[in-house]
Order: C-alpha cells, then structure tokens, then sequence
C-alpha cells in the first residue's frame, strides 16, 4: 500500500513563515539603530536570511564578502546550519515576531560552524540530502545520478521559494516505496543536549510504525508519557502519525524530519 | 546512545614543534571515533590546538585556540594530501574534510566524512572480522591525517585476539 504524496500539506509546510525582528549589537556602533523586521520562510536557513538583507547590511557599511554575520537569542549563538524553523521551536521562545541580534564582529568559532556563507550551507544541506536518501535506500545514488543542474536547483529553488521547481527534483530522491530502509529523522531535546539520531526502521516486523513507536525506541524515559510532545514546524504531532507518511510530508527540504521535544504545559 | 562508541585518542597527541624566536610551541591534536547512524560506519573527528595562542572559551577541551583547516593542512595533514586542497578538501579515497558539529560534545570538529567508507572497506573485505575493523579502518584513513597506529597492534599474540 502506497503513501499518498499530501501536496496540501506539503505546500503550507513550504509556505510556513516566521516573523523576525532582527537588532543590531548596540555594541557594534552602527549608524542605523532601529531594528529591522523581515518575515522568513521556515524552511529556509540564516544565510539566506542575511543574503536578503545585504542591501540593508551593506548600507550599514558592512562588507559582506569579508564578513561572517551570526545571530544570538537571548545570547545564544544560533546555528546557521539548522532550518529557521527548527532554530525557533527550539528556542522555546513564544514571541512574535521572534527577537534575535545580529553580529559583524567576535564570530563564536567555538560554538558556530566557520564560514556562515550562502555556499556553505549549501554543501550542508547537499549533505544532508545524501544522507536522507542513503538512510531510505541504502545507497546515494538517486542523488549522484541527478544531474548537476538538477542538484543545484534543490537549493536554488529552496532559496527561491519555487516549490514546483523543487519538487520536479525532489519527487526522483523522495518516491515512497515499500522497501525502505530507515528514516531520516533528528531529535532535539533542548539546544544544550546533543541530537540525537539513530538507525530507525520504517516497520516494526512488516507492521507500519506510528511517530509514538519510534519515540518510545529511542527515548523510552519520555514516551509513552503525558507530558512531553514532539513538535515540527511549530505543529505538535499526534503520536499516532504513521512515521511513512511523516517523512513523506512533515520533512524539511533537506528530506529528514527535524522534531523538538516540548513540555506539554508550554 | 550506547551505540555510539568513543575513543579519545589523548595517548597518542601528534605533536609539531614550531621553532619560533619567542620558543618552541606545541600543538595538540585530538581525534575521535564516533559512529555515525546515518551511514552506519565509524567516522574519524579531530580538531588541533595552538597551546601558544592564549584563547580561554568555556567549550574548549584544550588550552588554546583551535586551529583553522588551513593550519591543519599546513601541519596535521601528510605532504602527500596537500594536492587535495585544490579539489575541495578531498582525500582521495577517503572522502571529504568537513566540518560539523560532535554528534556528542556538540561543538565544531573536522571530520573525514563517512560516505566512501563502506566502498573503501569493502576492498580490503577479506578476513576482516568485527574486532579488527576499527583496526584495520584506522589504519587506512588515520595516516592522511596524523594519526598513527603502532604495529604492535597488528601482531599476533596470545593476548592480542
């Protein structure tokens, strides 16, 4: 039995938009000192966002091209490889628009990966699509036949809001079948907590899994459990989400499900 | 998690002795082997310090600041792999120098990314057993980049099964 590709559902994942109010370090004396507001998409990644910006950036006096720009909430370095999406459930901050800061200078080497470009985050999230599709298949070939121009535009069309243009690639890496292998799927506990990723089989003995049989695997202390709730793309799932049809339609571009652990009262 | 299996090669620091007007300085490498559920292999980290450049942050394991991936090229990285640097951080066979967050301390290492391992291990398939795999592993990508095995390893012994 095949899982119905939702396109409903997949749109308004593509579609989910976040409100931002990004501040300058008031640290780093800038001419301009009011806030900027941007609305960015939830699958999208900070890189991105600051391309967006660079004209404001520029006009700062900021050069880009010499530049690694980062962004903290609530002095918390943000990870620019992570979606925006993720960055902010993660965050466990409820506000809208969600207030982060924007940094020129001190790039936390430590705790950042180097080189927050455009170019970088896209050999991550390349990356991660190869994961995906050798953690599906049990082999990277669906994505080492596409052709380059084909790689190019899963980003390209990310990057471009062009879902159509997206899924005429992506439709080849993310085809349901009744072989698959293990679910691409990360785990967040909190942002101090390491994520948490294991080797997750579609079925349990030829029965389909449901979101609560996966998650009473890995982290059997929480689930079954009344008081912690798995969340993607801001929207807490019922636990008996069939796992084949969340990877189909709950995945980030990058074809893997991000999923935050949430306290239920929050 | 206990999947995941660790070693904290702290015994064996590959260490390169800068002569400098001011001394000697040393840096630190440290390389661990972290297996990776996305590829199901092992999957070598390593990052390096400059114990002479006095940077304290709370994450770093090691006094100093760590070392950017051309300084590991320039020092940690064997002669014969300076070439790769021209083809996107490749060695050969081995796969790519990348950087990523540690699947457990969570902070920024290089690594020698996983996906040609299985491939690569599968030319050397014969009589390898799963006690000599890491071994034999180890053995083939750790060289490129400074990490060395003794030979005792490979010794039949009594004790050494």
């Amino acid at each position: 039995m095949s899982v119905v590709f939702d396109d409903i559902i997949s749109k308004k994942i593509w579609d989910g938009k976040l409100p931002i109010q990004i501040s300058l370090n008031p640290s780093e004396s800038h001419s301009l000192t009011e806030p900027i507001f941007i609305e960015a998409a939830r699958c999208s990644y900070l890189p991105l966002v600051t391309e967006h910006l660079a004209s404001i950036y520029n006009g700062l006096g900021i050069d880009l091209t010499n530049t690694d720009v980062w962004y903290d909430y609530q002095g918390e370095p943000l990870k620019w490889h992570y979606p925006v999406g993720l960055l902010y459930d993660l965050s466990g901050s409820k506000d809208r628009p969600w207030r982060i800061t924007v940094h020129f200078q001190d790039f936390p080497n430590d705790i950042l990966l180097k080189s927050p470009s455009v170019e970088a985050a896209q050999d991550i999230f390349m990356a991660m699509v190869k994961q995906a599709d050798f953690l599906r298949h049990g082999t990277t070939k669906r994505v080492m036949n596409l052709s380059k121009n084909d790689q190019s535009q899963l980003w390209e069309s990310l990057s471009l809001d062009r879902f159509d243009e997206y899924w005429n690639v992506n439709q080849h890496l993310i085809a349901d079948s009744d072989s698959l292998r293990y679910v691409p799927l990360r785990i967040y506990l909190s942002n101090q907590c390491p994520v948490i990723q294991e080797v997750v089989s579609f079925t349990n003995e030829g029965n389909p899994k449901v979101l609560g049989d996966v998650l009473k695997d890995i982290l059997p202390d929480l689930f079954p459990s009344k008081s912690a709730t798995p969340m993607t793309h801001g929207i807490r799932l019922p636990l008996d989400t069939p796992i084949r049809w969340a990877s189909q339609n709950l995945s980030f571009p990058d074809n893997f499900l991000h999923v935050v652990i949430c306290n239920e009262d929050s | 998690m206990d999947e995941l299996l660790v070693l904290q090669e702290t015994s064996d620091p590959a260490t390169a002795k800068l002569s400098e007007q001011e001394g000697e300085t040393h840096l630190t490498v440290e390389y661990h082997i972290v297996y990776s559920p996305g590829y199901q292999v092992p999957v070598l980290y390593f990052n390096g310090y400059d114990a002479g450049k006095k940077k304290r942050t709370p994450l770093s394991l090691k006094e100093g600041t760590a070392l950017s991936l051309d300084e590991l090229y320039q020092w940690i990285i064997s002669k014969e792999m300076q070439q790769s640097l021209q083809h996107g951080n490749r060695l050969s066979q081995q796969g790519s120098i990348s950087q990523e967050d540690h699947p457990i301390l969570g902070f920024p290492f290089y690594y020698i990314h996983p996906c040609e391992t299985q491939s690569m291990m599968r030319l050397i398939s014969h009589d390898i057993n799963i006690h000599s795999y890491i071994k034999s592993w180890l053995s083939l990508i750790g060289p490129t980049i400074g990490c060395t095995l003794s030979h005792q390893l490979f010794l039949s012994s009594p004790t050494n099964k």
